[in-house]
């Protein structure tokens, strides 16, 4: 335990210096000098202190956020489905939120709602709808097993696949903006995001966390838990629920960015150990690194262009994945 | 003191019968042991007992509480149970494992109390686990294996202990050891035991009455010199056998003959000259 909050400490002081240096780095790259010699950024011209508040700021602050929930969530999944496989969109939140967007998109709403965009909106609502179908679905079986969820999330995941497709066939005008949404992007958040993002993030993030004994004793199969005084129903929606809620704040304040929910619970077994308690912060926070070392090469690498984040994440995840894999202590627990 | 009783319980799977009008009333500190053919239903009437399955029919009552109107963290409380199998692969401490046995005490919240650190050491103790506390349940043999599970079933603290094959694929010496344990369990602790068991021999050392299942039923129920006769062993397992008295313990010993085929399987004086030559 204490070897794990040792390490936890540490990944939270590194994820700061990497936050902060990330402020600096960008298509204009401001100087750490200035922002050192002056009060907060005294030194900067105007324009660099807009970029450094207004624009990367709250950008590092929703990286952080998004990669986090995308960690808490896939600990949730992963665990809930006893599967190393399960990441948090395995039961169709992605598929939910690609459909929204579509279809916000095609017909053009124009709302907003506690500080989320049109497009946000219509990720959150998709994802949380397709997750809420799913377990609609899944508790037709008599026991509401695990497996009928997920068995229920692929089948409602491929339907939506194949409405989206179609929209995105019958609407070729936009299919390279839902692609772009698709693919991920942390550009264009502002402090109104950030706020909402902040507010599902901690709501799903202390859910899931306040389960961690359940989740330890939901590991030992269902007849121990049970045992145990676990009630399965209850537990697997509250964890459907934090989970969700997680994963609809990363849909919604970045589109789909993959990979992150899958890797960062892996990461932080190696790192921590299976215990819940210490690996659901742990896997928050290796999220949050991830997803914020993912986004400073997104905005620099072909600069002043930008690449959609979820390519990074995947090109630099998939060979990740693969090297942790040659190592069964890493997936410790979720034997594959 | 504990009272268990089960009435009239009947449980189906869809369309298929797998337990009809069993009823069963246990009191602490006795030893029920569950014998019956695979298949037979000891596993389900085990699950039904602890309201991990819900019966079709009957009610299960601990003290007059019955299990329907109580939560699953409730029940937990009162039952605990000791399954065949579960997963191993998460590769979490002896210890950890154990503590789970306070989670109806503690819920989801609370952190382990003093008085849980106490019972949790105590169940170690008594399954023979403390010097393997801090070892990774990956890394246990199957007998320690078996020994944590009764360890984190004793720390659940509840008057009812059930156990699902306890001594299955151990070997001779785990299996005595981790019976004696729970027969020693029952005396001190005042527990109600329910186990099923394949191997009839033990379940007469062990088991204060045996229960034969078969055909969906509780065929017979009793002490062991009651039960285990060479007629209802036929009529229940489908060999022949015969049944002298243990030279140590006193207690039945069925030496099975054979598959019944409709030979007449020789009497217990019979087989004890032959021993005896």
């Amino acid at each position: 335990m204490n070897r794990s909050l040792v390490v936890i400490a540490i990944s939270s002081l590194l994820l700061l210096v990497v936050a902060f240096v990330s402020l600096f780095i960008g298509p204009v790259w401001i100087s750490v000098m200035d922002w050192n010699s002056g009060d907060f950024g005294g030194n900067l011209s105007d324009t660099e202190r807009a970029i450094v508040w207004d624009l990367r700021l709250p950008r590092i602050i929703t990286a952080i956020l998004v990669g986090g929930s995308l960690g808490v969530s896939g600990v949730g999944f992963q665990a809930m489905f006893r599967n190393p496989l399960a990441d948090p969109y395995v039961i169709g939140a992605s598929s939910g939120a690609a459909l929204g967007v579509t279809l916000s998109f095609v017909v053009g709403f124009q709302l907003t709602f506690i500080g989320l965009g049109a497009t946000a909106l219509a990720a959150m609502l998709g994802s949380i709808l397709a997750v809420l179908v799913v377990l609609v679905i899944g508790s037709f079986d008599r026991d509401s097993s695990t497996l009928s969820l997920l068995l229920a999330g692929v089948a409602l995941s491929s339907m939506i696949n194949a409405v989206v497709s179609l929209l995105m066939y019958m609407n070729e005008e936009k299919v390279v903006v839902i692609l772009s949404w698709l693919m991920g992007s942390l550009a264009d958040n502002d402090w109104s995001i950030v706020r909402t993002t902040c507010c599902l993030s901690a709501l799903g993030l202390a859910v899931i966390w306040g389960l961690s004994r359940g989740l330890d004793v939901h590991s030992l199969g269902d007849v121990a838990s049970q045992s145990l005084g676990l009630d399965p129903v209850r537990f697997r929606i509250l964890v459907v629920f934090g989970s969700s809620i997680a994963t609809a704040a990363a849909v919604a304040a970045a589109g789909i960015v993959g990979f992150v929910g899958l890797i960062a619970p892996h990461v932080s077994r190696f790192l921590v150990g299976p215990r819940h308690v210490v690996l659901v912060p742990m896997s928050g926070l290796v999220g949050a690194m991830i997803l914020l070392v993912a986004d400073g090469l997104a905005r620099t690498l072909v600069a002043p262009a930008e690449l959609p984040v979820g390519i990074i994440t995947a090109l630099l995840g998939g060979p990740f994945f693969l090297f942790l894999l040659r190592s069964r202590s890493a997936v410790g627990g979720m034997s594959l | 003191m504990t009272n268990m009783r089960a009435e009239k319980l009947s449980f189906s799977y869809a369309s298929r019968m797998v337990l009809d009008d069993i009823n069963v009333e246990l009191a602490s500190g006795e030893v029920l042991v569950l014998l019956g053919s695979n298949g037979a239903g000891k596993t389900t009437l085990l699950h039904t007992l602890s309201r991990q399955l819900v019966p079709n029919q009957g009610t299960v009552a601990v003290d007059g509480q019955d299990l329907a109107t109580l939560s699953r963290r409730s029940i937990a409380k009162l039952i605990s149970l000791m399954p065949q199998q579960e997963n191993r692969t998460t590769p979490l401490r002896v210890i950890d494992v154990v503590r789970m046995g306070r989670t109806p005490h503690c819920g989801w919240w609370r952190p382990l109390s003093s008085e849980d650190a106490v019972v949790v050491a105590q169940s170690l103790d008594a399954a023979g686990m403390t010097s393997l506390s801090d070892r990774i349940v990956t890394q246990l043999s199957g007998g320690e294996w078996r020994r944590m599970i009764l360890a984190r079933a004793l720390a659940q603290s509840s008057p009812v202990l059930l156990l699902d094959e306890p001594t299955a694929g151990l070997d001779l010496k785990f299996q005595f050891d981790v019976l004696d344990r729970v027969r020693r369990m029952a005396k001190e602790r005042n527990l109600v035991v329910v186990m099923t068991l394949h191997d009839l021999n033990l379940a007469s050392i062990f088991g204060d009455r045996l229960a034969l299942l078969s055909d969906h039923r509780i065929v017979a129920i009793g002490r062991p010199k009651d039960v285990l006769t060479p007629s209802l062993v036929e009529q229940v397992f489908g060999v022949r056998s015969t049944v002298i008295e243990h030279p140590v313990f006193g207690t039945p010993l069925v030496i099975t003959l054979g598959a019944s085929v409709g030979s007449t399987p020789p009497t217990g004086s019979e087989v004890k000259e032959q021993l005896d030559e």
